[in-house]
C-alpha cells in the first residue's frame, strides 16, 4: 500500500524528504521547498526592493532550479526584485556549449534577459586551449579562479547589485571540510556565510546563497517532479580531484545520517577563530582593481604564466610569485611597457 | 625524539605543576599503553634534569560490556590490564563503564592485588543496557559512549582531588575525533576536544600524545616492547558505514596515504579555534558551553526546525530542540534514541548534576 503524505494525510506520497525522513506528496514537497528557500531569503535579508540580482545559470540543476524559484518567489511575494540570468562561458566543448543551450532556453521560458561571457573574451583564452597548455591535472584552478572574476564582471556590465549563485549546502558542508582538511582558516569562517563579499569598501559586488539549507537531493528532486529542463553531464575535464575525495565523503556520511550536512553547517557557523591568528588581509590587485588577499591578484598571475608560457605559474603559491611587477603605464589590461622591456632585454642580450 | 617530544608537548603547555598529581586514563590499547609507558620512563628518569616530576596514578575502566557477545572474555581482558597496573607500583584503581550509574560513592576500586575483577552490578549493568539500545544508530551509542567515559573519569578524579587526567589520544586519532565532531555539529567544541587542554571541568583533561601520529606511536611500542592489545568497540568487525566515526577514520586514513600532512593539517586547524565566549550555561552530557542561539539571525538549527515543521504540518516547538540542558550536538544525539527520549534525558541530567 503506497503511504499518504505526513503533511495533508490525503494524497499519496511520493517522495522521503532526505532533510527530515518524512513523506511527501507533490504538492506538499514543493511548498515546503519553496517556503523555506523564501524563510532563508527574507530572515537573513538578502536582498533589497528594486535592486537587480544577477543569476549566475550554468544551465545545471542547481541554478536552473535557483532561476526558476527566484523568479516564483519574487513573482509571489512581490520582492521587487530586476532578475537577470549570467552565464559564463568558458569554453569547454561538449560541455558548456551544451548546457549553455539549456540556460537559452530557461531565458525563453521564464522570461529573464541573459547575458553570456565568454574567458575567450575576458581572458583570450578557452578552457580547452588552457588545457592543452597546462595538462588535465590542475586545469580546476584555472577555470575557478577565471570564473569567480568574470562573475563579478558580467555582473558590473549588467549594473547588477547582488550575485546570487546554486549553491546548496551539501556544497557548502564540503567546502567546510575541505577547508578543515587543508587548514584554511580564513576561509573556513568564509565559506559558511550566507552573504560574501559585501564588504565596507563596495568594491565587489556581494554574492549570495540562497540554497544554503536546501539539499542538494531535494534541488534535484524538485527540479524533476516541476520537469525543469537542465543540463547534467559532468564537466568533461573534471578529475578525481581532492574534491573527489571529501565529496565522496559527505555522500558516505548522508548516508548514514542526513541530518549530518546541516550539522555540519551548523558546526561551521559557530566556530570561532582565535585571535591572534594570522588572516590575509582582502585588498584590491594592483593591476586589474578586483578584490585579491594578495598585492596581485590569481588571475593575474595565472594570466601571465599562460602569456608567458610558463603555465605552472599560477598554481603554486601566489605569494611566491616576484616575476610579475605590476602594470604601471596605464589602468587597461596593456604590457606595451613590460612588453618593450623584455624586449630590448633580449635585445640586448642577442 | 618521542621522548623528547613527549615532555615537550607537557612542558610547552606551562600548565602542569611540579608534583602535581595525574591520573592517566589506561584502555589497554596502543596509545594509551604508549601514554604509561613515556610517563613511567619519563618518572623514573635517573637524570634529574630530564626527570618528569609528577605523580601518576592509574585507571582503567573495563568496557566489555559495549561488547556484549561474549561475556566468558570479560574477565580474562580485563586481568592482563589490572596485572599490568599492579606492575606499575603506583596507585591504580579499576571501575567499569556501567558504574557510570552506580548511585552511591562506591563506583571504583582501588587495585590491591593483580588479578582483581571490575566492580560491576546488575543494576547498573541493566541501567547501561536500557540506555545504550535507546539510540538507534552506532553513531550516537560510539559517542555516548564516548562522553559517559568522560564523566566517569572525571567523577574519579573528582573524587580522588586529582587535578589532571592525561588521555592516551594521539593526532590521528584527534583529527578523526575533530572531524566526527563537525559532523554530529559540535564545532564550537573543536577547541576542547584537540586542543591539549580540555578545562572545560575542574579537572583538566590533557592529552599529552595528541602530536604523535599512529605510526609513532606503533613504533615506540614496538621497540619499547610494550605490550598492549587491539581494542574492540561497537564497529571493530563492521564496514566503513557503520558509523559516523568508523566512516572519518577510513577516510583520513586513505586520505593520509597519498597526502601524509593530513592528520597534522586537521590538528593544526583546531589549534586555531577558540571556545564560545559566554559561557552561561552547560551541557549535561558533554559539559561544554551550550550557544545562545536566540541572537542569530537565521541558521541551520533554524532552518532545519523549519523543514521540520513544515513538511510535519505541525506548530508547536518539538521537545528536544528546546531542551535547555543540552547542546546542539547532544540534542541530535538524543533525537537518534528510540520513542522513550523523555525517559533517558531526565536520566542523563540528574546522573551528571549530581
Amino acid at each position: 500500500m503506497p503511504a499518504t503524505c505526513g503533511r495533508c494525510v490525503e494524497r499519496r506520497a511520493v517522495t522521503k524528504r532526505p532533510k527530515t525522513g518524512d513523506a511527501l506528496c507533490k504538492e506538499c514537497f514543493f511548498e515546503c521547498f519553496e517556503l523555506e528557500v523564501h524563510e532563508t531569503i527574507t530572515k537573513c535579508e538578502l536582498f533589497k526592493r528594486g535592486q537587480k540580482v544577477a543569476i549566475a545559470a550554468s544551465g545545471g540543476k542547481d541554478s536552473t532550479v535557483l532561476a526558476y524559484i527566484m523568479k516564483t518567489l519574487n513573482d509571489r511575494y512581490d520582492y521587487g526584485l530586476d532578475l537577470v540570468l549570467l552565464s559564463i562561458d568558458e569554453g569547454i566543448a561538449g560541455y558548456r556549449d551544451d548546457s549553455l543551450e539549456s540556460v537559452k532556453r530557461n531565458e525563453l521560458n521564464y522570461g529573464l534577459s541573459l547575458k553570456i561571457l565568454s574567458y575567450k573574451d575576458l581572458y583570450g583564452w578557452s578552457m580547452d586551449e588552457i588545457v592543452k597548455k597546462v595538462g588535465l591535472k590542475n586545469n580546476c584552478t584555472f577555470c575557478g579562479v577565471f570564473r569567480r572574476q568574470a562573475l563579478d564582471r558580467g555582473a558590473a556590465l549588467l549594473n547588477a547589485d547582488v550575485i546570487v549563485t546554486g549553491h546548496n549546502a551539501d556544497d557548502i558542508a564540503e567546502t567546510i571540510l575541505m577547508n578543515i582538511l587543508r587548514g584554511d582558516i580564513n576561509r573556513l569562517q568564509r565559506s559558511t556565510s550566507i552573504v560574501t563579499g559585501n564588504g565596507d569598501d563596495q568594491s565587489t559586488i556581494p554574492r549570495c546563497k540562497p540554497f544554503k539549507y536546501t539539499y542538494e537531493k531535494e534541488i534535484v528532486m524538485y527540479a524533476y517532479f516541476k520537469k525543469l529542463d537542465y543540463f547534467s553531464t559532468e564537466c568533461t575535464y573534471s578529475p578525481n580531484s581532492y574534491r573527489g575525495h571529501v565529496r565522496t565523503y559527505l555522500k558516505d556520511i548522508e548516508s548514514i545520517r542526513p541530518s549530518a550536512i546541516l550539522d555540519i553547517i551548523y558546526s561551521g557557523e559557530t566556530l570561532a577563530i582565535k585571535e591572534g591568528v594570522k588572516l590575509p588581509v582582502q585588498g584590491v590587485c594592483s593591476r586589474c582593481g578586483y578584490i585579491s588577499s594578495q598585492n596581485i591578484c590569481k588571475a593575474c598571475v595565472m594570466l601571465e604564466g599562460l602569456n608567458k608560457g610558463l603555465p605552472k605559474l599560477g598554481i603554486g603559491k601566489s605569494s611566491k610569485v616576484k616575476i610579475i611587477k605590476p602594470f604601471t603605464c596605464r589602468k587597461n589590461k596593456c604590457s606595451c611597457e613590460e612588453i618593450s622591456k623584455e624586449a630590448a632585454n633580449t635585445n640586448k642580450v642577442t | 625524539m618521542c621522548r623528547h617530544k613527549f615532555r615537550a608537548t607537557i612542558g610547552k603547555s606551562n600548565m602542569i605543576p611540579h608534583k602535581s598529581r595525574v591520573l592517566v586514563a589506561y584502555s589497554g590499547g596502543a596509545a594509551s599503553a604508549a601514554l604509561c609507558d613515556m610517563l613511567l620512563d619519563s618518572v623514573r628518569n635517573p637524570d634529574l634534569h630530564k626527570k618528569l616530576n609528577l605523580e601518576p596514578a592509574f585507571v582503567f575502566i573495563d568496557e566489555s560490556i559495549c561488547s556484549l557477545n561474549d561475556e566468558s572474555s570479560t574477565s580474562s581482558v580485563a586481568s592482563s590490564e589490572v596485572e599490568l597496573m599492579h606492575c606499575f607500583g603506583f596507585k591504580s584503581f579499576i571501575t567499569s563503564l556501567e558504574m557510570y550509574f552506580e548511585p552511591t560513592d562506591k563506583f571504583y576500586e582501588q587495585v590491591i592485588h593483580e588479578s582483581q575483577v571490575p566492580l560491576s552490578s546488575d543494576y547498573c549493568k541493566q541501567k547501561w543496557n536500557f540506555v545504550l539500545n535507546n539510540f538507534k544508530s552506532l553513531t550516537s551509542k560510539e559517542e555516548y559512549i564516548r562522553r559517559t567515559r568522560n564523566l566517569l573519569l572525571l567523577k574519579l578524579a573528582e573524587k580522588e582531588k586529582i587535578p589532571f587526567v592525561f588521555l592516551g589520544t594521539m593526532g590521528s586519532r584527534l583529527a578523526i575525533n575533530l572531524l566526527t565532531d563537525v559532523l554530529q555539529g559540535k564545532g564550537n567544541q573543536l577547541h576542547y576536544e584537540v586542543g591539549f587542554c580540555d578545562d572545560r571541568h575542574e579537572v583538566k583533561f590533557v592529552k599529552p600524545l595528541r602530536e604523535f601520529v599512529k605510526k609513532e606511536i606503533v613504533f615506540w611500542n614496538q621497540m619499547r616492547k610494550v605490550k598492549y592489545r587491539e581494542t574492540q568497540t561497537l564497529t571493530t568487525k563492521r564496514d566503513k558505514n557503520a558509523s559516523l566515526s568508523k566512516l572519518t577514520e577510513a577516510f583520513v586514513t586513505s586520505l593520509e596515504r597519498d597526502f601524509p600532512a593530513t592528520v597534522y593539517t586537521i590538528v593544526r586547524t583546531g589549534n586555531k579555534l577558540k571556545p564560545l565566549e559566554k559561557a552561561e550555561i552547560k551541557c549535561s552530557l558533554c559539559l561544554s558551553q551550550i550557544d545562545d542561539e536566540s541572537n542569530h539571525q537565521y541558521s541551520a538549527t533554524k532552518a532545519l526546525l523549519l523543514s521540520e515543521k513544515l513538511s510535519k504540518n505541525v506548530h508547536e516547538e518539538i521537545d528536544f530542540h528546546t531542551h535547555k540542558k543540552l547542546c546542539y550536538g547532544c540534542r541530535i544525539l538524543m533525537k537518534d534514541s528510540l520513542n522513550s527520549s523523555m525517559e533517558i534525558i531526565p536520566e542523563i541530567c540528574a546522573k551528571s548534576d549530581s
